[in-house]
C-alpha cells in the first residue's frame, strides 16, 4: 500500500500537476462564486477537455475544480444573498445578515475556515472508510450490486422535495429507458433506435450529462440578465479574516456535528452538499442555546454549520463513487464520467488494480483544500468581483465550451446534437419541476442494473429469492424499502399526534 | 401547476407506451437463460406504473395555495430571452456544419451577447468583441495547440 501512496503523491506533487490543481481550484472558485453556475457545471465543462490528458493529471485538476466550485458558493451566499451553488443555500440564512451588519470579513472567515476543516476531516474519512468499504465490496455479487442500484433510486426519491418522490422515480425511469437505446450485447438485438443507425451504439454518457445540466440551467440563468443583485461592499482585512480561525476552533462540537452530518449525507448515493448544508443548519439551530438568534447573523455556528457540512459531503460523496461506482452526488457523477472516459471503472477492483489512481484522488483532495484555503486568504476581492460579472457575457461562452467539449469526445457532430437533445429534455423536466439527477443516474446505472440482474438471475437459475435471502443484498433492499416507507408513515403519525393532543 | 403536471404525465405515459410498442418486437433466443425482454419490460412497466400513480395523485390533490398557475409557468418557460438564447444556439449548431466552427462561433458569441444585453451600448460591443476573441483564443490554444484535439 505504501508504494501506492508514494506513487499517488509523486503524481500529485509534480510541479505541473500542482499548477493544474491550483488552476482548477481558482477556476472552480470563480465558477462556484457566480450564482447559477454549480460545481457540476464546472466539472461537466472540464471533463471532455481532460480526454487528451493523462488520468494522473486529469484527476487532480478535476478535484481542484470540485473543491473550488463547492467552496466558491459561499461568497455569493454571504455577499449577495444568492448561493453560488445549492450547497451554500444554508449559508445565506445567517451569512448574509452577518455581512449586512458590517461583519462581512467575519462571515467569510467563519465560512472559509469551517469549510476547510470540514473538508479536511471528510478527506480523512474518505481515506479511512473507502479502502475498508472496497474490501467489503469485493465480496459483492450481482445481487448486491442490483440492490445497490435500487437503494440509490430509493434514496433520491426519499430525499426529494415533499410531494415529488414519485416524480423522482419517473425521472429515474426516463434515464433507465434512455439507457436501453442501442444494441443489446446479450441478445444482439437493437432496442428503441427507431431505425436510426447512429443510435445503435446508444447514447454516449457525457454529452447527455452536459446537456441535461448545462442547457436548462443556462436558459434559466438568462432570466437574471439586467437585474443583477447588489453586492455588499467589503473592506477585506487579512488580520480580521485570520482571527476568525480562533472563533471556529472554539466551536469544536458544532464543527464536528456538522462535519459528521455532511459525511453521512455525502455517502448516501445521489444526495450530497445540496441537502447536507440545510440539515446541518437545522441541527445546529436545534442544538443551540440561542435558537432564536438564528437568522439574525449574530452567531458564528449558524454560518459555520452549513459550510462545514457541504464541504464534508465532498469526501463522503467520493466514497461510494470510488468503492462501488455509485456517485454520491451530481458532481461525483461527472467525476465518474471522467473515470469512464479514461477507461477506468470505479469500484472495488479499482483499489486492487489501480491503487495509485485512488491515491492520486486522495492526495489531490487534500492538496486542493490547502490551495483553496490559501487562495481565499489572498484573492477574496477577486472572487467578489467574479460574482458581479454580467450573465450575458458568461452564458454564450459556456454554451460554446459545452459544444466543443461534447464534440471533442468522439469528434462527431452526432454527440453535439445529442447534447442539444438532452438539453431540451432537461429543460422540459425543468418546466415540469422534475429533478434531473435521477435521469442521469438512470442513464449511468441502467446498464449496470441490467447486467447485474441478468447475471443474478442466471446464477440463481431464474430465482429472485437470493436478492432477499443473501444477507447484504437483503439488508440493502430492506433499507431501501424503509427509506421509502418510513417518511410518509412518520408524517402520518405526527399529523395524528398534532390532531389528537394528549 | 396541476395542469402542467397532468400534461407532463400524459407525455410521459405516451412516450413509454411508444417505447413499449417498440420493445414488443424483441425476440427471445432459445438458448438464453434470461429473457431479452425481461429487463426492458421491467423498466417500461415500472415507469408506466409511476406515471399512472403520479397522474392519480395529481388528480386527487387540490391545487396548493400560492402555486403558480398554468399560464405563469408557461409564460416563464417561454420567456423571450430564454427563447432567443435557445434559438440562437440551435441556429449556431446547425451553422457549424455549413460555415465552419470559427465563423459560426464568432457570430454566435458576439451576436448572442448583444441580443441578451438589455440596452447595448458601445462598451457592450467592445466587451463582446473582446469576449469572443478571448473565447476563440482560449479554445484554440487549449484544445488545438495544447491538447491537439479537433474542433467541430
Amino acid at each position: 500500500m505504501y508504494d501506492q501512496i508514494l506513487q499517488g503523491a509523486a503524481h500529485v506533487f509534480d510541479p505541473w500537476t500542482l499548477l493544474a490543481v491550483f488552476g482548477g481550484v481558482a477556476g472552480g472558485l470563480v465558477i462556484g462564486a457566480i450564482p447559477g453556475l454549480t460545481s457540476t457545471m464546472a466539472i461537466a465543462l472540464l471533463v471532455p477537455i481532460t480526454y487528451a490528458m493523462d488520468i494522473e493529471f486529469a484527476l487532480p485538476l478535476l478535484m481542484g475544480v470540485y473543491c473550488g466550485a463547492i467552496s466558491g458558493g459561499l461568497v455569493g451566499a454571504i455577499l449577495l444573498n444568492i448561493p453560488g451553488t445549492p450547497a451554500s443555500a444554508g449559508t445565506c440564512l445567517d451569512g448574509y445578515p452577518m455581512a449586512a451588519n458590517g461583519q462581512a470579513t467575519r462571515a467569510l472567515g467563519l465560512a472559509v475556515y469551517s469549510s476547510m476543516i470540514g473538508g479536511t476531516i471528510s478527506g480523512i474519512a474518505l481515506v479511512t472508510i473507502a479502502p475498508l468499504l472496497a474490501k467489503v465490496a469485493l465480496s459483492f455479487g450481482p445481487w448486491e450490486y442490483f440492490s445497490l442500484v435500487v437503494f440509490t433510486f430509493s434514496c433520491i426519491s426519499a430525499m426529494s422535495v415533499k410531494g415529488r418522490a414519485i416524480k423522482a422515480f419517473m425521472a429515474a425511469f426516463i434515464g433507465v429507458t434512455l439507457a436501453l437505446v442501442g444494441l443489446d450485447e446479450a441478445s444482439g438485438q437493437v432496442r428503441l433506435t427507431f431505425g436510426f443507425t447512429a443510435l445503435e451504439s446508444g447514447f454516449y454518457e457525457l454529452p447527455a450529462l452536459i446537456g441535461l445540466y448545462a442547457i436548462p440551467q443556462l436558459l434559466a440563468d438568462s432570466d437574471g440578465i439586467g437585474k443583477e443583485a447588489e453586492v455588499l461592499k467589503i473592506r477585506f482585512r487579512l488580520v480580521e479574516f485570520t482571527r476568525t480561525l480562533g472563533e471556529v476552533m472554539a466551536r469544536k462540537r458544532d464543527l464536528l456535528r456538522s462535519t459528521v452530518i455532511g459525511i453521512v449525507i455525502g455517502i448516501l448515493p445521489g444526495v450530497g452538499p445540496g441537502l447536507s448544508n440545510i440539515v446541518a443548519y437545522s441541527q445546529a439551530k436545534r442544538a443551540s442555546k440561542h435558537p432564536e438568534k438564528f437568522g439574525s447573523g449574530e452567531l458564528a455556528e449558524s454560518v459555520m454549520a452549513p459550510e462545514a457540512a457541504n464541504n464534508a459531503s465532498m469526501g463522503g460523496a467520493l466514497i461510494p463513487m470510488l468503492t462501488l461506482g455509485i456517485p454520491g452526488d451530481a458532481s461525483t457523477l461527472m467525476m465518474l464520467g471522467a473515470f469512464m472516459l479514461h477507461g477506468i471503472d470505479p469500484g472495488p477492483l479499482l483499489f486492487r488494480d489501480n491503487g495509485e489512481i485512488v491515491w492520486v484522488v486522495f492526495v489531490s483532495f487534500f492538496v486542493a483544500f490547502a490551495f483553496c484555503t490559501a487562495i481565499y486568504h489572498f484573492f477574496i476581492p477577486l472572487t467578489v468581483r467574479a460574482i458581479s460579472v454580467p450573465r450575458q457575457y458568461v452564458i454564450p461562452v459556456l454554451l460554446i465550451l459545452c459544444t466543443v467539449g461534447s464534440y471533442s469526445l468522439n469528434n462527431r457532430m452526432f454527440d453535439v446534437y445529442c447534447f442539444l437533445a438532452f438539453g431540451l429534455l432537461g429543460y422540459l423536466l425543468h418546466i415540469a419541476r422534475m429533478p434531473v439527477l435521477p435521469v442521469i443516474l438512470g442513464l449511468i446505472l441502467g446498464p449496470m442494473a441490467e447486467e447485474q440482474l441478468s447475471l443474478a438471475l442466471a446464477f440463481g437459475q431464474g430465482s429472485i429469492w437470493p436478492f432477499f435471502t443473501r444477507p447484504i443484498s437483503g439488508a440493502i433492499l430492506l433499507i431501501a424499502i424503509l427509506s421509502l416507507a418510513l417518511p410518509p408513515l412518520l408524517a402520518c403519525y405526527r399529523r395524528r399526534m398534532t390532531e389528537e393532543p394528549a | 401547476m396541476r395542469t402542467s403536471d397532468l400534461i407532463f404525465s400524459a407525455f410521459y405515459i405516451v412516450a413509454l407506451l411508444i417505447a413499449a410498442s417498440q420493445l414488443s418486437k424483441l425476440s427471445d433466443m432459445n438458448t438464453a437463460m434470461v429473457s431479452a425482454k425481461l429487463y426492458p419490460w421491467l423498466v417500461v412497466g415500472g415507469g408506466l406504473a409511476m406515471g399512472v400513480l403520479e397522474t392519480l395523485r395529481t388528480l386527487a390533490l387540490k391545487e396548493p395555495e400560492g402555486a403558480p398557475s398554468f399560464s405563469v409557468i408557461w409564460h416563464r418557460a417561454f420567456a423571450r430571452r430564454r427563447m432567443i438564447l435557445l434559438a440562437a444556439f440551435v441556429v449556431y449548431l446547425a451553422a457549424i456544419t455549413f460555415v465552419g466552427f470559427l465563423v459560426a462561433t464568432t457570430i454566435f458569441c458576439f451576436g448572442t451577447i448583444l441580443l441578451l444585453t438589455p440596452k447595448p451600448r458601445m462598451t457592450t460591443v467592445i466587451v463582446s468583441a473582446l469576449t469572443t476573441a478571448g473565447t476563440l483564443g482560449l479554445i484554440y490554444v487549449l484544445l488545438v495547440v495544447y491538447l491537439e484535439a479537433f474542433l467541430p
